[in-house]
């Protein structure tokens, strides 16, 4: 009890250091002390909150804290739904202990997310054109789809469902499409936003959008490393156990570094059309979604290698014929700048 | 307990958000440092956004098709059940029908071929005078 509690403040420093230090990159140069920057970083959101007048806004602010610290304070409740076996949860914290409990983790998490995400955008609706592509139900279509698909990999502990190989291969193998489909729609409104040229941001949204982005990266990553519906139903090797606990970190770190990849070859299009990137992602999440679909009931495949094997081709696919017919062309004057710098080189 | 747990949570969070809150606010008051990034830009965009553009569109479509994406992820209990099973049927008919209803709303279409924008879709801001300013 004592170390879940002292863990579960350490995380939410760690947290809160993180996204004040993140938010202040859009602002000061990265060089910087980081006392400074954490410095500078706090007087800057506390100036533009006694900037906000309207007190509908401060509550919506609020909210939206509100979400993301209690997506933090629920991330042991989700590592034992998702990375220990069923019937192993101790008795003081088993938030959800039914035999779904890992789709139902997954599920409240993605809704705290878009809370979230949706409650920030309601005070930023006025000051840029981008926040109402986050109210549309449009918007968040993808992120239920790219869900359903992954969803249908977690382990539901009951006699129906598959459990035809000897040990787990992760969901990162496993169902490489729906989980680029999750990390796209659950970090796209950070993206879209930071991807923009200026940002069009302000210091107290800015900083809870980046709380946001770690706190979708933390839980990502839960999921990825955690079982799969492949697994053995009765119990797993500690071995196993211990190697799944230390992945944890390493592939956050991996999708935060996917992530800023992502962003800087976006800034370096130029002109980013977000309308362009979401048809892409719904795209994706309707391909994972039917991947998942044609794995489990048409094909009826109880190994795991076959689903790899699937997903791996549809991305394939996805990537050969899809893609090259949304053409991500940067703007004429963008390329003409280009062959002219490389003429210059010449 | 389980749910007793959960209000605990909720209301620790909240606290915790407010708390934060004020903290930052008194703590931290200094009106020396600057928040804006480029205020002219913002506010020319501000201003010269029609009002359309600013407008929500809720689509029925969408409603119903993560109704039926719902209706998937209950299917999931009986992950490995044949073709024969009437689940199985049902399920199918509901990714048809995701299916359907993505291409003929017109939300999977490409841009070019279809430059009117329908009412499913976010009109789009970006030909006139850019999402991206």
């Amino acid at each position: 009890m004592l170390w879940l509690i002292s863990g579960i403040l350490l995380y939410l420093g760690f947290l809160l250091t993180v996204s004040v230090l993140l938010a202040e990159t859009a602002w000061s140069p990265v060089k910087a002390p980081v006392k400074t920057r954490l410095r500078l970083s706090l007087q800057r959101v506390a100036r533009s909150q006694s900037e906000i007048q309207n007190s509908s806004e401060r509550i919506l602010l609020l909210f939206s804290l509100t979400c993301g610290l209690l997506t933090a304070t629920l991330f042991p409740a989700f590592i034992q739904n998702l990375l220990l076996p069923f019937g192993q949860h101790t008795e003081v914290f088993t938030l959800i202990s039914s035999r779904n409990a890992p789709l139902i983790s997954l599920g409240l998490f993605i809704l705290l997310q878009v809370a979230g995400h949706i409650s920030l955008a309601l005070t930023e609706r006025r000051s840029h054109t981008i926040a109402t592509l986050f109210l549309n139900g449009y918007f968040w279509l993808p992120l239920i789809l790219a869900w359903a698909s992954v969803a249908a990999y977690l382990p539901v502990h009951s006699e129906h469902a598959a459990s035809g190989a000897g040990s787990g291969v992760w969901l990162v193998l496993l169902q490489p499409a729906g989980i680029l489909a999750l990390l796209l729609t659950l970090t796209g409104p950070v993206l879209l936003v930071n991807a923009q040229q200026p940002r069009p941001v302000q210091p107290v949204q800015h900083w809870i959008r980046e709380l946001h982005l770690f706190n979708t990266v933390t839980g990502l990553a839960i999921v990825l490393a955690s079982l799969t519906c492949f697994s053995p139903l009765e119990g797993i090797s500690k071995g196993n156990q211990i190697i799944r606990f230390a992945l944890t970190p390493i592939l956050l770190l991996l999708l935060l570094g996917i992530h800023y990849r992502l962003l800087q070859y976006l800034r370096k299009q130029g002109r980013i059309a977000p309308e362009m990137l979401w048809k892409l992602t719904l795209w994706l999440s309707l391909i994972s979604l039917s991947a998942s679909f044609t794995g489990f009931h048409l094909l009826g495949m109880s190994d795991y290698y076959m689903h790899m094997l699937l997903n791996f081709s549809l991305l394939a696919i996805w990537w050969g014929f899809l893609v090259p017919k949304f053409p991500f062309r940067s703007p004429r004057h963008h390329q003409e700048s280009f062959y002219e710098s490389a003429r210059e080189i010449n | 307990m389980a749910w007793s747990y959960f209000l605990i949570l909720l209301l620790l969070a909240s606290m915790m958000a407010s708390v934060l809150w004020r903290t930052i606010q008194i703590f931290f008051r200094n009106d020396e440092v600057s928040t804006d990034l480029d205020t002219s830009q913002r506010g020319e965009q501000a201003a010269s956004t029609p009002a359309r553009q600013q407008a929500l569109h809720w689509s029925f479509t969408t409603i119903l098709i993560s109704g039926l994406v719902l209706l998937l992820v209950a299917g999931i209990s009986v992950q490995t059940a044949s073709i024969h099973d009437p689940t199985t049927w049902s399920l199918g008919a509901a990714l048809l029908l995701i299916w359907g209803m993505a291409l003929s709303s017109g939300m999977l279409s490409v841009p070019q071929s279809s430059p009117e924008p329908s009412g499913v879709i976010l009109s789009e801001p970006q030909e006139e005078n850019g999402c991206s300013g």
